[in-house]
């Protein structure tokens, strides 16, 4: 309920925006003969996924960070539970969320998920939620959890850009290393004051 | 107030973005080394990752700058420290200088971190590149962290302003974005209507300003942000032209046009149609940039180079801070010309054209402007005279007798060569319905092509002569000039394709075969030795033959070899790219979207290679044939038959 709450106040104000927004553009591209419908389609595709992405870095980030900046760590760390079940608790809720942002954006259309890999989310997730537990602010793990991805990215695509499947690759050096940073979070969580 | 407090406020700054600053720094040294490391270990991969690298960078200080900044505003009110922060003896107005001026110093160093390491690891030609790229990154960015700073005022989440503010950016530069490429394709849009939506926007922000005032603002440094904001709207709109020229590192396996110019020394890059023209020079790999933004390469079928490939004709659109076009000042009579009116019609120019002429020096990057006009006159560019690098213009002059249309030849440095002044006893005649202007006089007759650049002289006496259309396939002089092929006309009637000494009257015409042929296609080989020819034989079946001018000698070539190859003569489109020394000749066939290149010996026309999907670039100085396919370029050797992978830096050595 607390990470519904969370995600309600954060999201609302952008995500009318974003509709906003998307509409605008989608009621301009009709007007505009110099952009060929693929492209705008693309233009408009490209925005929401990195909207998409954005929002989850900061649900990976708020899972591991929020507490912290709220100042309701200690509250956290009385309770008498372990600090990995709580690490679990928050991050799944968050985590559940994230996979049902990412059906929205991908539906049911199997060329998007080709295009647009889904292994990135995973990787931006994990790291965002990972760097929350050693940056104290949300925006700051949110934002290294990005850096560390496109990081990822880059030096995957450096070594296998001539390859003939480096998507299908890419994917699953994404999960591969999504899978990596999240297991290193828990094992994390219970050291971090 | 002290100097204690801000001091403390400033060091507290620097301490919440310090991690993120350290991560930074580790991940741009991470990329430059294993790219390095990269490049080293498989040199083969030279192109690898270049794309990488930009949109690496491209993000990391759009992300980074954004962060530190919705960072600042957000960490201390989720933190529950605003009343700390308030209670110290700092004016807010301080509070807010400070948070900014830690998060700008946190993004500029990371920037200057970027350049100086990429140049330390070896990027120093790349960086030069890069950087007029970069300053596209950089002006976004500003957008975006005016528009979060807008953002974070009103709201207190750091996802909320984070978000919003990236929205924010993205429909300000989107909007403009779109505008200006708009405007770049549709000069003839009336500019009258970018004012109209310039002036709305600047009465939204004012009132949007109003209202918030109205309402009381809370502190000085919010009526900062807004003033910031409007005044960054007015920035922006000053500098649209960057936005909507958000072209790429110039990188030769995705590039639009990609052309070997000058005798094969160079390589034209343009990324997209609005994106400056490089040329990377094969023998060192370094590439320079020639033209500026929207200059226009390619119209019509080709790239339009001189004869020796030195100069290109660009048409360059201008644009005063890329959003005003700047027309053509020409008088009313001018406008109201027919020929400037056909001429503006084929271009596509519009009534009042933004766009001018430019003769580019490949090699030295000297351009020289055409445009350089008195409003009574008009010169437009025509095409390159075959056989030197003469530049024909048609010069349109405002006389008190009516206008006066006159060709004159320039050179590449501008320098005004030949004048054909019309006078009364001539004949002199517009075509346009052939798109052709045509110039007749007593004894000569001059056509010239607008459309597709391509002009015709010769001796006709007192007869009348209608343009031919197939005519324009012809390539009239022989590099060396003393060759010509040109059309004769028989007693029966018939028209005839002759090839002709210049300057030996006494050596008899050769005939090439009559006009009925369909789709004839003449090259001429590099030394003028001989012409390529592709026309029907008397079965009316299309061949591939070699005539030599000398010896008048007739040679067929590859007519027999297989289905496939005739398929391939037979095709309407040809494209032939004959080796310097003329003893290799590549021919492309385009067929439903796949391109298969055919490469033969013209001594041993039996043995052939194919490449299936590939796009051909042409023969380089290191006398290899240069083709695309995928997101490699090969270079094929024709001495050992060998297929590599070509990168710049090696042609010679390689060859």
């Amino acid at each position: 309920m607390k990470m519904w709450i969370m995600v309600r106040r954060e999201i609302v104000v952008p995500g009318a925006l974003a509709a906003v927004v998307i509409y605008l553009i989608t009621a301009m591209s009709s007007h505009l003969p110099l952009l060929q419908p693929k492209s705008m389609q693309s233009f408009i595709m490209t925005m929401l996924y990195w909207m998409t992405l954005s929002i989850t870095a900061f649900l990976g980030a708020v899972s591991s960070a929020g507490d912290r900046e709220n100042n309701s760590w200690n509250f956290n760390r009385s309770l008498p539970v372990t600090m990995e079940r709580i690490w679990t608790e928050r991050t799944m809720t968050a985590f559940i969320m994230t996979v049902l942002l990412m059906f929205g954006f991908y539906g049911w259309d199997p060329i998007r998920i080709i295009e647009y890999s889904p292994g990135l989310f995973l990787t931006v997730f994990a790291f965002s939620n990972l760097c929350g537990l050693g940056l104290r602010t949300v925006i700051h793990g949110a934002v290294a959890g990005l850096i560390v991805t496109i990081v990822i990215t880059s030096t995957a695509y450096i070594l296998l850009e001539d390859n003939a499947s480096i998507s299908l690759i890419l994917n699953g050096i994404h999960v591969m290393a999504g899978l990596a940073g999240l297991i290193s979070s828990f094992i994390c969580c219970r050291w971090v004051e | 107030m002290g100097n204690d407090p801000v001091r403390a406020l400033i060091w507290k700054e620097f301490r919440e973005q310090i991690n993120l600053f350290a991560l930074s720094l580790g991940a741009v040294t991470l990329i430059f080394v294993f790219h390095s490391i990269m490049r080293y270990v498989k040199p083969e991969h030279y192109w690898a990752g270049h794309d990488a690298i930009v949109t690496f960078i491209f993000i990391m200080w759009l992300v980074l700058s954004t962060g530190t900044i919705a960072g600042a505003f957000s960490s201390d009110r989720d933190r529950g420290a605003c009343n700390f922060i308030a209670a110290l003896p700092v004016r807010p107005l301080w509070i807010w200088i400070v948070k900014v001026s830690v998060a700008a110093y946190v993004t500029a160093a990371v920037v200057i971190f970027t350049l100086l390491t990429g140049w330390l690891f070896g990027y120093s030609n790349e960086l030069s590149l890069l950087l007029p790229h970069l300053i596209i990154p950089l002006r976004l960015m500003g957008v975006m962290v005016v528009c979060t700073l807008f953002v974070a005022v009103f709201f207190r989440r750091a996802m909320t302003i984070w978000l919003t503010g990236m929205l924010l950016g993205t429909v300000l530069i989107m909007g403009y974005f779109l505008m200006v490429l708009y405007l770049a394709w549709e000069p003839s849009f009336p500019q009258w209507s970018i004012y109209i939506v310039l002036g709305c926007m600047v009465a939204g922000s004012a009132w949007a300003d109003g209202v918030i005032l109205s309402g009381g603002l809370r502190s000085g440094f919010q009526k900062g942000i807004l003033i910031l904001f409007v005044s960054g709207l007015v920035v922006l709109s000053l500098t649209t032209e960057y936005f909507a020229t958000f072209y790429r590192y110039p990188d030769p396996v995705t590039a639009r046009t990609l052309k070997i110019v000058d005798d094969g020394n160079c390589l034209l890059i343009q990324s997209d149609l609005i994106a400056p023209i490089h040329v990377l020079d094969i023998e060192t790999g370094v590439i320079r940039r020639v033209s500026r933004r929207f200059a226009l390469c390619s119209w019509g079928e080709d790239i339009h180079l001189s004869q020796s490939g030195r100069y290109m004709l660009v048409q360059q659109y201008r644009y005063l801070f890329g959003l005003f076009p700047l027309s053509r000042s020409m008088c009313n009579d001018l406008q109201s010309d027919p020929a400037v009116r056909a001429i503006q019609r084929h271009l596509h120019l519009g009534s009042r054209p933004a766009v001018n002429f430019q003769v580019i020096d490949l090699r030295t990057g000297h351009r020289f402007d055409l445009d350089e006009f008195e409003r009574s006159e008009a010169i437009f560019p025509l095409g390159w005279h075959p056989g030197d690098d003469l530049l024909i213009c048609l010069s349109i002059c405002k006389t008190p007798r009516g206008n006066e249309r006159n060709l004159c030849t320039f050179s590449p440095c501008g320098d005004l060569i030949r004048q054909w002044k019309s006078c009364q006893d001539c004949r002199y005649t517009l075509s346009y319905g052939r798109e052709s202007i045509v110039k007749i006089d007593h004894v000569e007759m001059e056509t010239i092509n607008p459309c597709k650049f391509t002009y015709e002289h010769m001796v006709i006496g007192e007869t009348e002569w209608n343009p031919v259309d197939s005519l324009e396939e012809v390539p009239r002089l022989s590099p060396d000039g003393l060759w010509e092929i040109r059309i004769e006309i028989d007693d029966s009637g018939t028209s005839h394709f002759v090839c002709k000494s210049r300057h030996d009257s006494d050596n008899p015409s050769f005939d090439l075969g009559s006009l009925s042929t369909l789709h004839p296609v003449f090259r001429w080989m590099p030394d003028s030795s001989s012409v390529l020819c592709r026309r029907d034989d008397e079965s009316r079946q299309p061949v591939l033959e070699m005539f030599d001018p000398l010896t008048q000698s007739v040679t067929p070539l590859a007519s027999t070899v297989s289905e496939a190859f005739s398929q391939v003569v037979r095709s309407s489109q040809i494209y032939f790219a004959v080796s310097e020394n003329g003893k290799w000749i590549v021919i492309r066939e385009q067929a439903n979207r796949s391109a298969s290149l055919f490469a033969f010996s013209v001594d041993n026309p039996q043995t052939f290679k194919v490449w299936k999907g590939a796009e051909a670039i042409g023969w380089e100085y290191g006398k290899r044939f240069l083709y695309r396919t995928g997101k490699m370029i090969r270079a094929w050797n024709p001495r050992t038959d060998a297929d590599s992978d070509w990168f710049p830096g090696r042609g010679r050595r390689q060859a």
